[in-house]
């Protein structure tokens, strides 16, 4: 197991490697200057150069180029945009935010608590409405409850999660008077309730649209298992219901539910750009969209790497979560 | 007080302006919140007659909750391009400010007294008693002074990045403080029509000397000077909220209410909400306590609906402009150019983009008062005739339609611009143009917009508070001087006019300068036509008092507005 950890991180270091690549080249190929989304469009040519001295966009992309129209094919340059971000990288320096000045790790340490608390929230609703929900449509399949079920799934998983979440705050203000605080963070060891005022109502609206795609892959996985020899053997042999399907059947069929509720995490980090907008959590998403609006390369690229990080652990732990879940697996 | 006669002929200026903040809409809404954000009141200076939506006797604390889509990129006063703009002028202090709005109403603030010997020389007396709040940034609690002055202008001529950097270098040729500081002095080249209100815009606000050395953390990140609040160390979190506390030194007191200590309220905790649904749900759940409608219908349904709601409106200095690139054809062709120019029905954008609630703009957009050319003239100078313009068309040897290719940007987050677009597109092919859209990122946008690299397009919401920058986009030069953006009309005679008004002090001769040049554009064939500018909506709860109207971003300065909780 230690050997195939070790294998998958560094196999994770590469695609991170591309990652920042990609990430670094797409934001510098794609066009627009920095310099004049900061300087406007009265901006003189010294002053851009100024800035873009100031941004560290007057240095050349890469440490090694290759110039095709030259003898020498190779030219080394001691200090490139995409060298010393990696050094910076490496040395825990993520840069400067150039909308603000801010350095990015200051901007992590502050944003990440939020996305973290609403993403815990999130999986917990996605685990505790699409697992049972799933059961119970499997258990009670082509009945009543198993078509209600899917209706509403379905309807979730149509339905636009901005639009929800719209409505989530304009229902309960029309009816009740209520809305949920807005526009600053309350931290939950300050006062819990006022907190999970805030988290909760985003957190079902991203919660039930992964939900519901748990939900019915549960159903269906519980459905197959449920028709495997063995399953039938245990039932013959009196066991009850509950202990066949709480003992044999859902621990193998979770295994393709654990992978898509690990592939959920990297979905809902995207998620969470349009859920914190609208109601106003200050959290990552909000982050990265603002700063590429304002092509803000420094926040773009670590945020990126970062989410990038994010991923390549929770499909590892997505991996070894099957060894746990189905002793049969062998990581050789 | 000293003046001198200039203070009173300068009655339809304004302080100069013009910044792209179209990064997130930044100028537009920035502003708006200003706006939102004013109140109203009078001076030691020269108290004008202020429109006042409620009053009363004013009652001391509370703390005004403010929601703005506008994040705030960094408190320092000098290089800020986002959301901070708007609440600079509560912490720190600018010599003098003159209404945008309202022209006649200027605040003295900084400076007590201001004496102009010569047309290039401008004295301002430093009034005595503008005492620093008490804070934790190491800014002793001392009268700011001419030396505040001069080294935060210095820092602004010296800062590449500064907002105010080609303003000062232009035009400050000397500037010094007197000994005992008490006298700040600066001369200028040549005569400059816009000169005081540049001084007075809030890109050029004066934080005390301590702050602008050594580790910049604290300007960045808190404020403190000799304005009515302060933002406390802590207090701003980026991307979050800011929180602006009461300075117990602040100089002005209320002289409608025995010259009672202002300002009234605690502070302001301003939360950053960018989602517009989301706004509008703070506001009526009262946890904000304003709110900028979309427009004047949704102000009036929230009205129509809510007994406890009062709205305040002000002219908006911002416009969707038409721009066209007069260096490729066939905008080079003059003839082509006032084709466009008839073919533009201002008033379907004033009633289908603001339900009435807008005006048509010339040249010099008509918030800019007695510089912009009277309603009855632009109907003779640029009427709506879509016949006309494809009679130009065939005049000017091509055949109808005509091919033009039209540049915008896809995403941008500026309201106005994606309703303008359909209206702009439709009367054009209304008028005889084949329109081919071409929809850009707005980063590309951008940039093919600054290099020129369009025929003609839409360009987003323009913010000028004087005629200075609408006139130099017809300028050979451009808006910043340096041929970058706008290739101008190629004509030596507009630009030597354009050149020459910047130079009359006197104003009525300025009016009837800039009412010329005007005139002979549409002559020539604009290049640059602004369409319309609409009035602002900002609704507030009724127990919000003194809210100011037709101040604009210079309400901020005046701060005798109260809560009655």
């Amino acid at each position: 197991m230690q050997a195939y950890i070790i294998r998958r991180l560094i196999t994770g270091v590469f695609i991170l490697f591309i990652l920042s690549l990609v990430v670094f080249l797409l934001l510098r190929i794609a066009p627009g200057d920095p310099a004049n989304l900061r300087c406007g469009l009265d901006c003189p040519p010294e002053r851009r150069a100024a800035i873009h001295a100031a941004l560290g966009l007057d240095k050349p992309y890469f440490p090694i180029s290759i110039d095709f129209t030259r003898a020498s094919v190779v030219a080394f340059s001691g200090d490139s945009q995409y060298g010393s971000w990696m050094v910076d990288v490496v040395t825990g320096d993520l840069g400067v935010s150039t909308f603000n000045g801010q350095p990015v790790l200051d901007a992590l340490k502050q944003r990440l608590p939020v996305t973290l608390e609403l993403l815990i929230i999130t999986m917990l609703v996605t685990v505790a409405a699409g697992i049972p929900f799933g059961i119970i449509s499997a258990l009670f399949r082509n009945s009543p409850p198993d078509f209600a079920v899917r209706i509403v799934a379905v309807l979730w998983l149509a339905v636009p999660s901005f639009w929800i979440a719209t409505l989530v705050l304009f229902i309960p203000l029309e009816l009740w008077g209520y809305a949920p605080p807005l526009g600053r963070t309350v931290d939950f060891f300050d006062n819990p309730w006022d907190n999970l005022r805030q988290f909760i109502p985003p957190a079902i609206v991203l919660g039930l649209a992964s939900a519901a795609g748990v939900m019915r892959l549960t159903r269906s996985s519980l459905l197959e298992v449920m028709r495997t020899d063995y399953i039938r053997t245990a039932q013959s042999k009196g066991l009850r219901d509950t202990v066949v399907v709480g003992r044999h059947a859902l621990k193998n069929s979770l295994i393709p539910v654990v992978t898509v509720i690990g592939l959920q995490v990297s979905a809902l980090l995207g998620g969470t750009v349009i859920i914190e907008q609208i109601f106003a959590l200050p959290g990552l998403g909000q982050y990265i969209l603002q700063s590429l609006i304002v092509k803000d390369f420094p926040v773009v690229q670590t945020m990126t790497l970062y989410a990038g990080v994010a991923v390549v652990l929770m499909n590892l732990l997505v991996d070894i979560s099957y060894a746990w879940l189905d002793p049969r697996i062998r990581y050789a | 007080m000293v003046t001198t006669s200039y203070w009173d002929k300068i009655r339809r200026q304004r302080i100069s302006r013009r910044r792209m903040l179209a990064v997130t809409g930044a100028g537009a809404a920035g502003l708006a919140i200003a706006a939102a954000c004013g109140d109203s009141g009078d001076d030691g200076a020269e108290p004008t007659d202020d429109g006042q939506v409620s009053a009363g006797t004013p009652v001391y604390g509370g703390r005004m909750q403010i929601g703005t889509a506008v994040n705030i990129d960094t408190l320092d006063p000098h290089i800020s391009i986002a959301g901070g703009v708007a609440y600079f002028p509560r912490i720190y202090n600018v010599l003098v400010a003159q209404s945008a709005i309202k022209p006649e109403f200027r605040f003295d603030d900084l400076a007590e007294t201001l004496e102009h010997p010569d047309e290039t020389t401008w004295i301002f007396g430093i009034r005595p008693g503008v005492k620093i709040a008490p804070n934790e940034m190491g800014v002793p609690e001392r009268d700011m002074d001419a030396i505040d002055a001069f080294e935060s202008f210095e820092r602004i001529k010296n800062l590449d990045q500064a907002n105010a950097a080609i303003f000062v270098n232009d035009w400050f040729e000397t500037h010094e403080a007197s000994a005992d500081g008490m006298t700040y002095t600066v001369n200028t080249p040549t005569p400059y029509a816009w000169f005081l209100m540049r001084m007075g815009f809030f890109i050029n606000n004066i934080p005390p000397r301590e702050l602008l050395v050594g580790d910049l953390d604290a300007l960045r990140n808190a404020g403190v000077g000799g304005g009515p609040f302060l933002v406390p160390v802590g207090g701003y979190t980026e991307g979050e909220s800011l929180v602006l506390n009461k300075n117990p030194n602040y100089y002005r007191t209320d002289p409608n209410n025995n010259d009672a200590q202002l300002p009234y309220m605690d502070g302001f905790d301003v939360k950053i909400i960018t989602d517009r649904a989301t706004l509008r749900t703070a506001f009526l759940d009262q946890q904000t306590y304003s709110y900028g409608a979309e427009n004047k219908a949704e102000a009036d349904d929230l009205l129509a609906n809510n007994d406890v709601y009062q709205a305040s409106s002000e002219p908006v200095q911002t416009f969707i402009a038409v721009s066209m690139n007069v260096v490729r054809p066939p905008f080079d062709n003059p003839l082509i150019r006032k084709a466009i120019m008839h073919s533009i029905n201002r008033e379907q954008y004033v009633e289908l983009v603001y339900g009435g609630d807008a005006q048509a703009n010339g040249i010099v957009h008509w918030p800019q008062g007695a510089f912009a050319l009277s309603p009855e003239e632009l109907d003779e100078l640029q009427p709506f005739d879509p016949e006309k313009s494809k009679e130009l068309i065939v005049q000017a040897g091509f055949e109808v339609p005509l091919d033009v290719t039209v540049m915008f940007p896809a995403n941008s987050t500026i309201e106005e611009h994606s309703t303008h677009l359909p209206i702009f597109l439709e009367q054009m092919e209304a008028a005889g143009f084949n329109v081919t859209q071409d929809a850009q990122d707005f980063g590309t946008w951008l940039d093919n917009y600054t290099e020129k690299n369009y025929d003609i397009c839409l360009a987003l919401n323009q913010i000028y508070e004087t005629p200075e920058i609408p006139l130099d986009f017809h300028h050979s030069k451009g808006p910043a001087g340096d041929e970058i953006f706008s290739s101008g009309m190629q004509d030596p005679e507009i630009d030597a006019a354009i050149d020459a008004a910047k130079t009359i002090t006197d104003n009525e001769e300025l009016v009837d300068a800039i009412h010329d040049i005007q005139r002979t554009l549409y002559e020539a064939g604009p290049n640059f036509l602004p369409i319309v500018s609409p009035f602002s909506r900002t609704l507030y709860w009724d127990f919000v008092k003194n809210i100011p109207t037709g101040l604009g971003a210079v309400g901020l300065l005046i701060n005798d507005w109260w809560l009655e909780l």
